[in-house]
């Protein structure tokens, strides 16, 4: 792929014969450039892209920094959610409005290479993450909310009963000079006999009526001395917790016994407390949950549920809950990190590389997205490199370093890590995809891995030229990778050495790599979560100069912002994307062929037989022919919108003994076969006539034969090329070889010193 | 489904492949099996369908969308006006227009109880109907009384009177007196407790957010909140077993919640119960009849109330087949005529598009942007300046008399209503309704289109709902001898315009829906602060808390042949409500009159300037209540 010096020369033995044997297109393919895959193995254009919404007016909407793309069914598919993120703003699609309606704004626009953005479905909802910004959560009528809490309730403020005021007790009504009515918090103790009591004495400020009320009881209840906390924690409307708060101020209970005589029961001093929060809840707090201690002095220091108060404003509660009803104790839980990867996984929320802790992961309580309990932990690498990838696929969660792979493991305890592999790792998290054989493909620094069945093994090493040398190495962890869900087959958007935004799609499936060049900068790709199985990518195309065939200086201010494409998609009235700037072609380049294992056999290559499917009709004038070339390098920009339909031309190239520059002339091949039925003569629309003849028609298989005038050669190639609306479509290679002259075929190898 | 995409445009040169021509036509096809979705439709699209069978003979369908369903319970409690009484207490009986129902006594059996259960003279608070899947929107008021016992207390008792003695006066504790001054004193200080509670209740479950006195503070509920007021705020029952209930004797409590329901037959209740009350001495409970030998009773009534729930519908109930054209997918050699390619599949979808049904849209397909809002009008208004009223409450009158304000030049406009200086109810709060334009213009306010003069044009229902809060800062006895039978008043007042001629209707004068009439009593009494067993205001605690009123009027029908004057209403026409169907009025020739402007109303009774002149208590008091922050809002609802 790319220039001979930087491609991998694939090889392959074509022996002599006349076509003896057909060869699919996979089986000799070298470069394979803007040609997809049809079900039958056979190869066909891409039909590039159109905008996902047309009708959008608000030009400039979206900028040239689009790291989010995702699409997801919520609410059982019934909420049909496409979310970008572009530049500022977070956008979902609003089909109703044909316009992109804004969703969050204010957000980090950091264009430096970072990783893309993070979208995760979980609990019928989307987590979005950018790794710089709070991430926020998307709720399938168009809500966007904070996740979790990122802040700590401030301690509240408890409020104790003042001593018993036996006097006014006595003379005044309830709840009033330290009693409560009936108060249920205290911790009492046995019994006692009064006489037990020394200090009933005046000296401790006891009533007269109170001093004789202790020398005539025999046995008195008493409540000790106890001192409780208070807790506050907030919940937001999904039911996240956010940190429990440091602990209030202590709220204390007297020592107290009972006055029979008097009227004073245990009920009279068992007491009520009351606690104060204070109200600087967030906006997406809901809820107050309170916790509180049982009594510090006797039982524990654990705080344990008290209660769970709606609202978030300032409140006062007032406390008459005993020790042994409180509830659980209450469960540590962190601020929601700011975090670059996540995924979901077993109903949790998996997240990794954190601000300040590059190497930690954290898992959230299962269907609480936004609840991360602080045990549920782990740095995988054992030297604490940064996570760089994070996936649930492949039976398992995965946790990549650059350097190293490991499988997570959640259990209640916290998370377990185990060594995948050392040496293989990740250098871009949105690569990461699990397959449609139950596999997981992914870029790490020295190439696409796989994970099947336990093993790890490299799948490009066919194009480890390209990963080596063409792509840009700065920019790799900004690769984003899709599973086209209707062939399974795994597509990755890279980076070209000196390119900011993605530039080339990389492709591999059952055939192969194949690369798609549209002209395009793309920096976001997902697929469609429904029946459609559209292939979705934010981008732009290049303005290209004409006077050099490529984006220039000049042409690259011209860059338009980006949009959201379909891609292999058409409709009418797209010139608008897709034909203004540049006309890509499809490209089918051959590997070097030889006649036998070792190339010493010199041969004669007499013809090559093209097998093809109908495809656009030329017609074959070689007026047509020629002006759409000329049309090509007229340098006229406007040439270059060739409507659908346009004759244009196949062409073949042929090279010999490993040199890329070109044999012969460049030979025009038609795109349809000659035999055509009667039906087929009308079988194009522009001939068909409606009522009369006209009939629908497969597209037939033909050859066409090429004579490649190549004489005593080692090697050879060819490369077909065709505009993209040609749709050309290729099935198969046939070839009709013959060794050179007679003896041993060797006898024609040049001497050391020949010239 | 969302948008689909052709796999390729079908260009001159193509094939004609029947793979590609399949492929071009077929998604449009599935599509129609039920799977367009909100972004396959336009937003708006719901709303020009509305609006274009406006004057069709057949206008969209009254309930395919929302549905309300509207009950009242009119019971005025008949609290005197200054002229008659120097004591605000209600009648066991109710009065006024409308329904002569009684006032609900809710059972003490700490039950949840339908109010108005079981009771033939009255609405009960009770709305049935069927829905499919959707949401309730649900809102209500009612007031609240705490009565003395059902018997008249005191040895010589004549009156059946609320805060009144054995003389019809105030009368101390130790005279085995209803001590008035005790009702809904403040617990924290040792006062007493109602304890009650209400709620809304669907298909038999209590919507525990409803409940009052319970949970937090919001709009949706109670301004009554024990549970974890502030310590400042109204009858916080900070300890105790009741704490979670409604303290006050004279309260207006709203109520409203939002329930998902399924598909079938529900039930809505305004309901009510007691609250077991068990502290010592609590509520008079330990107080004897001194006329029946034992203890006394409370009777704690409801008097008027309303109840409107919205049935939003998310699914339509039922769903047929999806009408799907049947168009058979290309084969090799089909020819291709205009009867194959236009008639028989792509005009098929063509009529089809053009005809959806909504059995061709998937589940949840229209949202927000789509349907048509019930809600006409909405205007909403606000003021925070103090305002400290003096003016007494004139009774329940459907009509009172105001100065309005002229500006120079431009006529009297109707919005500018001033009610100072009367000595009647004071305008606290108006929210404008009308357009005023001297030049008469088409215009879109809440008169084009809740008075309608022919009820053809649209039969469903329309209901004005309008809802305010009001932060009461202080309800002053302003007397010396600490009583507290003081209440705050807030209704709404309605003024007219002509729709022709723009200007106001009988400048000046105010219609009063009665039921609109909300009550409150100062309860932040207690006895530490008094002397002599008598109950004065705590001083450290303020009064403030927010009252939250609503009225709902249903203004689906008219009445033609109202005639203008002192009169309307007499007839059952706007100013009042009840028996008859309340009404938007209408001129003579039975053209709509539009709504200028509402009014929150404030007043406060008894004034006291004469009161306590006799018994044990005596004396003259000049009673305020002074108000805060207060909002209204204003939605004309058309279902």
């Amino acid at each position: 792929m790319a220039g001979p010096r930087e491609q991998q020369q694939i090889i392959k033995k074509v022996p002599p014969g006349e076509a003896q044997r057909i060869y699919a297109p996979d089986s000799l393919a070298q470069e394979v450039r803007n040609l997809v895959v049809t079900e039958e193995n056979t190869l066909r254009a891409v039909r590039r892209g159109c905008k996902y919404e047309a009708r959008s007016t608000a030009a400039g909407l979206m900028s040239k920094n689009t790291p989010g793309l995702f699409h997801a069914g919520l609410d059982g598919g019934m909420s049909d959610m496409l979310l970008v993120r572009s530049g500022e703003n977070l956008y979902r699609h609003a089909g109703w409005y044909g316009q992109w309606e804004k969703m969050a704004d204010g957000l980090s626009d950091d264009q430096r290479p970072s990783y893309p953005d993070q979208f995760v479905v979980i609990n019928n909802m989307v987590v979005w993450s950018n790794g710089i910004d709070r991430s926020l959560v998307i709720t399938g009528d168009g809500g966007v909310r904070p996740l979790g809490f990122q802040e700590t309730p401030s301690a509240p403020l408890s409020l104790s009963p003042t001593r018993l005021d036996l006097h006014e007790k006595l003379s005044r009504s309830e709840n009033a000079r330290g009693y409560s009515v009936y108060g249920r918090i205290g911790t009492s103790s046995d019994s006692v006999a009064a006489s037990s009591e020394v200090d009933y004495g005046a000296t401790t400020g006891r009533s007269h009526e109170m001093r004789n009320d202790l020398k005539a009881q025999g046995i008195v209840d008493r409540m000790l001395s106890s001192k409780y906390y208070y807790y506050a924690q907030w919940e937001d409307s999904f039911g996240n917790l956010s940190p429990v708060s440091s602990k209030s101020n202590g709220a204390t209970i007297f020592a107290e016994r009972t006055y029979p005589n008097l009227g004073v029961t245990i009920d009279d001093i068992t007491r009520q407390l009351a606690v104060k929060t204070s109200g600087d809840a967030p906006e997406n707090a809901v809820a107050v949950r309170l916790y509180r201690t049982p009594d510090v002095k006797h039982v524990s220091a654990k705080p344990r549920y008290l209660s769970r108060i709606p609202g978030s404003t300032m409140i006062m509660y007032p406390d008459n809950v005993p020790d042994s009803e409180l509830g659980a104790e209450a469960k540590d839980y962190v601020p929601v990190p700011i975090f670059k990867l996540a995924a979901a996984y077993q109903g949790r929320l998996v997240v990794a590389n954190f601000a300040g802790e590059e190497a930690a992961v954290r898992v959230s309580e299962p269907g609480f997205p936004g609840s991360f309990e602080s045990h549920m932990y782990a740095i995988p690498d054992t030297g604490g490199a940064e996570v760089t990838g994070l996936y649930a696929a492949a039976g398992g969660l995965y946790a990549f370093t650059r350097t190293s792979m490991y499988r997570l493991e959640i259990v209640p305890e916290g998370i377990l890590f185990t060594p995948i592999a050392t040496g293989v790792g990740c250098a871009a998290p949105q690569s990461i995809r699990g397959t449609q054989d139950g596999g997981m493909i992914w870029l790490s620094p020295d190439g696409f891995m796989k994970l099947k069945d336990g093993k790890v093994f490299s799948i490009s090493a066919p194009i480890s030229r390209t990963i080596r040398s063409e792509l840009s190495r700065t920019r790799m962890s900004q690769a984003v990778a899709v599973v086209d869900p209707e062939t399974g087959e795994y597509r990755c958007i890279v980076s070209r050495a000196g390119s900011s935004y993605n530039d080339l799609m990389l492709c591999f499936g059952e055939q192969g790599w194949r690369r798609m060049d549209l002209g395009w900068d793309m920096t976001a790709m997902c697929t469609t979560d429904d029946e459609r199985r559209l292939t979705l990518i934010a981008a732009s195309p290049n303005v290209v100069d004409p006077s050099v065939g490529y984006p220039s200086k000049e042409t690259e201010k011209e860059q338009a912002t980006h949009e959201v494409v379909v891609f292999d998609r058409e409709r009418y009235g797209n010139t608008d994307f897709n034909n203004m700037y540049d006309t890509p072609e499809s490209v089918y380049r051959s590997a070097w062929m030889r006649a036998d294992e070792v190339g010493l056999t010199p041969f004669n290559v007499r013809t090559v037989y093209i097998g093809m499917l109908d495809s656009n009709t030329s017609e074959g004038e070689d007026e047509r022919v020629a002006s759409a070339f000329v049309l090509e390098d007229s340098g006229d920009p406007s040439a270059t919108e060739r409507p659908y339909g346009a004759p244009a031309a196949i062409e073949i190239r042929f090279y010999k003994n490993g040199s890329w520059e070109p044999h012969g002339e460049t030979q025009g091949i038609h795109g349809f076969g000659v035999d055509r039925p009667a039906s087929m003569s009308v079988g194009f629309p522009d001939e068909a006539v409606l009522g009369a003849d006209a009939k629908l028609a497969d597209r037939r298989p033909f050859w066409r034969k090429v004579n490649p005038d190549l004489r005593n050669v080692d090697t050879w190639a060819f490369e077909i090329r065709a505009p993209l609306n040609m749709r050309l479509r290729l099935e198969a290679f046939a070839f009709d070889i013959a060794t050179v002259g007679g003896g041993t075929p060797m006898g024609r190898i040049p001497r050391g010193n020949d010239t | 489904m969302s948008y689909i995409f052709p796999k390729r445009v079908l260009g001159s040169q193509d094939v004609l492949d029947p793979e590609d021509m399949n492929a071009d036509i077929m998604p449009a096809v599935e599509l129609l099996g039920g799977n367009l979705n909100e972004h396959n439709i336009r937003a708006g699209v719901c709303n020009e369908v509305y609006a274009s069978a406006e004057g069709a003979a057949t206008p969209l369908a009254p309930g395919a969308l929302q549905t309300p369903y509207y009950v009242a319970r009119q019971v005025n409690p008949s609290l005197p006006n200054r002229a008659s009484d120097a004591h605000a207490r209600p009648a066991y009986m109710g009065g006024g227009r409308g329904h002569y129902a009684a006032p609900y006594p809710i059972p003490m059996d700490n039950q949840w109880h339908q109010i108005g259960e079981d009771d033939v003279n009255g609405n009960q608070m009770l709305v049935t109907f069927n829905t499919g899947t959707g949401k309730l929107w649900i809102n209500a008021i009612l007031q609240f009384f705490w009565l003395p016992d059902i018997e008249p207390i005191g040895t010589l008792a004549r009156e059946v009177g609320w805060l009144t003695g054995t003389d019809g006066y105030i009368e101390a504790r130790e005279t085995d007196g209803w001590i008035g001054e005790r009702l809904g004193g403040n617990p924290w200080a040792g006062g007493w407790a109602a304890s009650v509670r209400f709620a809304i209740r669907v298909d038999g479950r209590v919507i525990q957010e409803t409940i009052t006195g319970r949970t937090d503070k919001s709009h949706r509920e109670s301004s009554f909140v024990p549970d974890h007021a502030l310590f400042s705020e109204r009858c916080f029952q900070g300890q105790g077993v009741e704490s979670h209930s409604i303290s006050p004797a004279a309260i207006a409590v709203r109520l409203g919640c939002i329930v998902d329901v399924g598909p079938g037959a529900h039930k809505v209740e305004l309901v009510a119960r007691t609250v077991h009350r068990d502290s010592k001495g609590s509520g008079g409970d330990a107080i004897v009849h001194p006329g029946l030998g034992r203890l006394l009773e409370p009777v704690f009534s409801v008097y008027n109330s309303q109840l409107l729930a919205v049935d939003i519908p998310e699914e339509p109930t039922t769903v047929a087949d999806p009408p799907v054209p049947k168009v058979k997918s290309f084969k090799t050699e089909d020819d291709l005529s205009n009867q194959s390619m236009y008639t028989d599949r792509v005009e098929k979808i063509k009529d089809a598009y053009n005809d959806i049904s909504v059995d061709n849209l998937s589940r949840g397909a229209l949202n927000r942007a789509h349907l048509p809002s019930p809600v006409r009008f909405a205007r909403s208004s606000y003021n925070n300046d103090d305002v400290t009223l003096t003016n007494e409450w004139m009774g329940f009158s459907n009509r009172v008399t105001t100065h309005p304000y002229k500006m120079p030049g431009v006529g009297l406009l109707p919005w500018s209503t001033t009610l100072t200086g009367a000595d009647s109810f004071k305008s606290i709060l108006n929210c404008p309704c009308y357009n005023y334009d001297p030049v008469p213009t088409p215009h879109t306010y809440l008169g084009a289109f809740g008075t309608q003069s022919d009820a053809s044009v649209h039969a469903g229902k329309c209901f004005l709902v309008v809802m305010a809060d009001i932060e009461v800062i202080e309800i002053d006895h302003g007397n010396t001898d600490n009583l507290n039978d003081v209440l705050a008043c807030f209704g709404f007042g309605f003024n007219f315009v002509d729709p022709v001629s723009r200007e106001p209707i009988e400048a000046g004068a105010l219609w009063v829906p009665e039921i609109s009439w909300s009550l409150y009593n100062n309860t932040n009494y207690n006895p530490a602060m008094g002397t002599a067993g008598l109950y004065s205001s705590n001083q450290s605690v303020p009064d403030r808390f927010n009252a939250s009123v609503m009225l709902v009027l249903d203004m689906t029908d008219r009445r033609s042949g109202i005639t203008m004057g002192p009169g309307r209403g007499d007839g059952g026409t706007f100013g009042s409500f009840g028996g008859l169907a309340t009404r938007p009025p209408e001129n003579n020739d039975g053209t709509p009159i539009e709504i200028g402007n509402i009014h929150l109303l404030g007043a406060l009774t008894p004034r006291g300037v004469d009161a306590y002149t006799a018994g044990e208590i005596s004396g003259t008091e000049s009673a305020t209540v002074k108000i805060g922050n207060r909002n209204m809002s204003v939605m004309l609802l058309r279902f």
